[in-house]
């Protein structure tokens, strides 16, 4: 069961192209989890349902974990971007040019 | 040059972070959109059958459009639909699956939080601010909690 739950999931993951990255961790965090609450719904009504959604959710988070990450660091890299350029402008700003002839 | 270097290193961290969106959560989304029979279409569809909505052609469509756009992949035709007004019948669909005893509540909670991810997921592929839910004060509590006051007023008002 737990063979088959894994390879469902590992398969949800590999359909969807999911690069993880530094997120893998945390995804495997939550695919545990996942796994261990379906293990108690077992012969439950709605049982099969709630794998496949169980499926999706797992793909979900990675994505929405992937995403994050992604943003988080181009939100970053903008950051340092608009940080060079506001001390670029600053600088522009105090230059005094040189006095002709001069340099 | 330090201009073209700049507008270089811009495009490639925005590639970077659309990469990400269209191989990671775009499928993640059409595969939990699902179809008639599973995933969140189908607890909308069930939501919009038990409604009791007199004219549900509307929703319908609603339903159409949310699908041509998804597995189109274009962001500017997401942003066009506001998701949040089929939340209440994908939310009331699981809730009656609950009441007549098909699915389990602990069973539920899977689907459940399939359509939690799912907006959440909707909301970062298209833009937070695309959306017509009003202004954020934490995205992460937004979407679930906002979601929750919007089926209030939509059951109520569906069941005038």
């Amino acid at each position: 069961m737990e063979a088959q739950l894994k390879n469902l999931l590992e398969s949800a993951l590999a359909e969807t192209k999911i690069e993880l990255g530094r997120s893998t961790s945390e995804v495997a965090t939550y695919m545990a989890a996942t796994a261990a609450r379906l293990a108690t719904l077992i012969g439950l009504p709605g049982y099969e349902d709630a794998v496949i959604a169980a499926r999706n959710n797992v793909a979900l988070y990675a994505a929405i974990k992937a995403t994050e990450r992604a943003d988080a660091a181009h939100e970053r890299v903008v950051g340092i971007i608009q940080g060079a350029l506001f001390l670029a402008a600053q600088q522009l700003v105090n230059f005094t040019p040189p006095p002709e002839g001069g340099l | 040059m330090k201009k073209v270097l700049l507008a270089l290193l811009l495009a490639s961290c925005a590639g970077t972070s659309q990469a990400v969106r269209e191989n990671a959560l775009l499928p993640a989304l059409q595969m939990a959109w699902g179809n008639e029979e599973t995933g969140v279409k189908s607890d909308i569809m069930h939501g919009i059958e038990i409604s009791g909505v007199p004219d549900t052609g509307w929703l319908d469509l609603m339903v159409q459009n949310v699908e041509t756009a998804l597995f189109s992949g274009s962001i500017e035709e997401m942003r066009l639909i506001d998701i949040a007004i089929l939340a209440p019948y994908a939310r009331a669909g699981i809730q009656d699956r609950i009441d007549s005893g098909e699915w389990h509540f602990m069973a539920a909670e899977e689907p459940k939080q399939q359509l939690e991810n799912f907006l959440w997921a909707w909301g970062l592929y298209v833009g937070f601010e695309a959306i017509s839910f009003g202004p954020s004060p934490g995205r992460h509590q937004w979407l679930p909690r906002y979601g929750r006051v919007t089926d209030e007023a939509a059951l109520a008002v569906m069941a005038q």
